[in-house]
């Protein structure tokens, strides 16, 4: 597994964020046990409604050549994964019945799971696990595996945008970083003086604002 | 109904090649399918397709638009695939196409409650939903589902591959068949599951089956193992079409090969 440039900041995550590493990892871990050869996350942007290629899993080349590509949401097995909120698992187009049996004919390369990445109801991606293996098909159990792995994903990807959230607002206002961290340390030193400023932070505020 | 019946169709299907019709000794059954859309022009779905609906916002609402026949109206495969399903096991069923995903909208939860009003209407004796939507859409399905059972439509839906917080809507509901996957070499074969709200583990591993543009392919999940038992009801439909809800789901009880218990 390389170590390849984090994720970029446009889609919400901090600089240097463990959550970029960490779902490297996790994509990685899910090929592993499922047999795929190469992974990618690719995440929601809700500006233009479609995916675009965040990470890829597998040879330099193909991530040189991903990142950043944008999908459609109405086309392809990522793009049904995205809809339906389901684990999709593609496999090769066959020119006959009886090949898509025997699963020996000539085919397009490749096998496929994509599993949605969903927080609550929030879309926020797709990770996939391709195989270009000749005969590689990914089963019920591979799809539902992966689907867990897409879970965890998720959790791991809601998680840093609200820290990112968290560290936008205090470099937008440092004085409340300043003001916080002053707060932690009299929480370790004197927590019973705790109450006291919070009754001072209350009135402050009844001061500071208009009354509703 | 009997036995023999069901084994003589399992036979005739088996050998079936995709797409043919036969000298059907089954009446006509209509089933429709809410999913991607249907291919209309795959040589194997020719003529098979009595109607297809596409479902688009307008004035604020989500409504029923008429798509034209013989086009490729599914851009994802998973509606074609369904669909290329019934249409081997059951070469009685008339096909329904109400696509429901695929028109731009992402989650397919207003297109699948307005497709399954239209269903209701319409009275479509099988209906077959390979799709869940979330919980927030659970009260409105639940209701158009009862309204289903009570009026003799036997609706069956897929549980979630990856059932986190729920199995999937419809698939819960008791007035509806809910399908998971497993694998057996006899599509015709399946597990009734008693007790549980996802009754039904049928064959969805690899199921041979259509893909659009006139191709065929292999697909595996519990939203391919939903068309096979529509299929299944289709046939018990088609040989006697005044069967209920309760009764096709007596029968199904009857007829598949029970999980062994745990004592054993």
């Amino acid at each position: 597994m390389r170590d390849l440039d984090p994720i970029d900041p446009a889609f919400g995550f901090r600089d240097g964020a463990a959550a970029g590493p960490m779902l490297r990892l996790l994509i990685w871990t899910g090929l592993q046990l499922s047999g795929g050869e190469e992974g990618s996350l690719l995440l929601y942007d809700p500006a233009t409604e479609d995916l675009r290629f965040a990470m890829t899993i597998g040879p330099a080349e193909t991530e040189q050549v991903l990142r950043g590509q944008r999908v459609p949401l109405g086309a392809g097995i990522t793009g049904l994964a995205a809809a339906t909120r389901e684990v999709q698992i593609g496999a090769p187009v066959y020119r006959d019945i009886h090949q898509a049996e025997r699963k020996d004919g000539p085919e397009t390369p490749e096998a496929l799971i994509a599993a949605p990445v969903v927080s609550g109801e929030t879309l926020l991606g797709v990770i996939t696990a391709v195989s270009f293996a000749p005969g590689k098909r990914f089963t019920g159990e591979m799809g539902r595996l992966y689907g867990g792995f897409a879970a965890v994903a998720a959790l791991l990807i809601a998680q840093e945008r609200e820290l990112a959230a968290i560290a936008r607002e205090r470099a937008a206002h440092p004085s409340i970083a300043r003001i916080a961290a002053a707060l932690e340390r009299v929480a370790e030193q004197r927590p019973e003086v705790l109450v006291e400023a919070e009754r001072m932070i209350d009135a402050l505020a009844r001061i500071s604002l208009p009354a509703e | 109904m009997t036995t023999a019946d069901l084994s003589a169709w399992r036979a005739a299907a088996a050998a079936l090649p995709l797409g043919e019709l036969p000298a059907a000794s089954l009446a006509p059954v209509e089933v429709a399918v809410l999913d991607s859309g249907m291919d209309a022009t795959h040589p194997a779905l020719a003529a098979r397709i009595a109607r297809s609906v596409g479902f688009e916002t307008v004035a604020g609402r989500m409504q029923p638009v008429p798509l034209a026949a013989a086009e490729n109206h599914d851009n994802f495969g998973h509606g074609t695939a369904v669909a290329g399903i019934i249409a081997r096991l059951a070469p009685h069923a008339r096909l329904i196409d109400l696509r429901v995903l695929g028109t731009g909208n992402q989650g397919p939860g207003e297109a699948l409650v307005a497709a399954l009003a239209l269903a209701v209407r319409e009275r479509w004796p099988v209906v077959n939903m390979s799709l869940a939507a979330s919980a927030a859409f659970a009260p409105r399905l639940a209701e158009l589902c009862e309204r289903a059972f009570y009026q003799g439509q036997v609706v069956i839906a897929a549980r979630r591959n990856v059932p986190v917080t729920d199995d999937g809507f419809p698939a819960e509901f008791s007035s509806v068949l809910g399908v998971d996957r497993a694998r057996f070499a006899d599509p015709f074969v399946y597990r009734f599951r008693d007790g549980r709200a996802v009754e039904i583990a049928a064959h969805g591993e690899a199921v041979p089956t259509l893909a659009p543009g006139g191709g065929y392919t292999s697909v595996t999940g519990t939203s391919f193992a939903t068309p096979v038992v529509s299929a299944i009801v289709a046939c018990l439909k088609g040989a006697d079409p005044a069967l209920r809800p309760d009764e096709v789901r007596t029968l199904l009880r009857a007829l598949a090969e029970r999980e062994p218990s745990r004592a054993a």
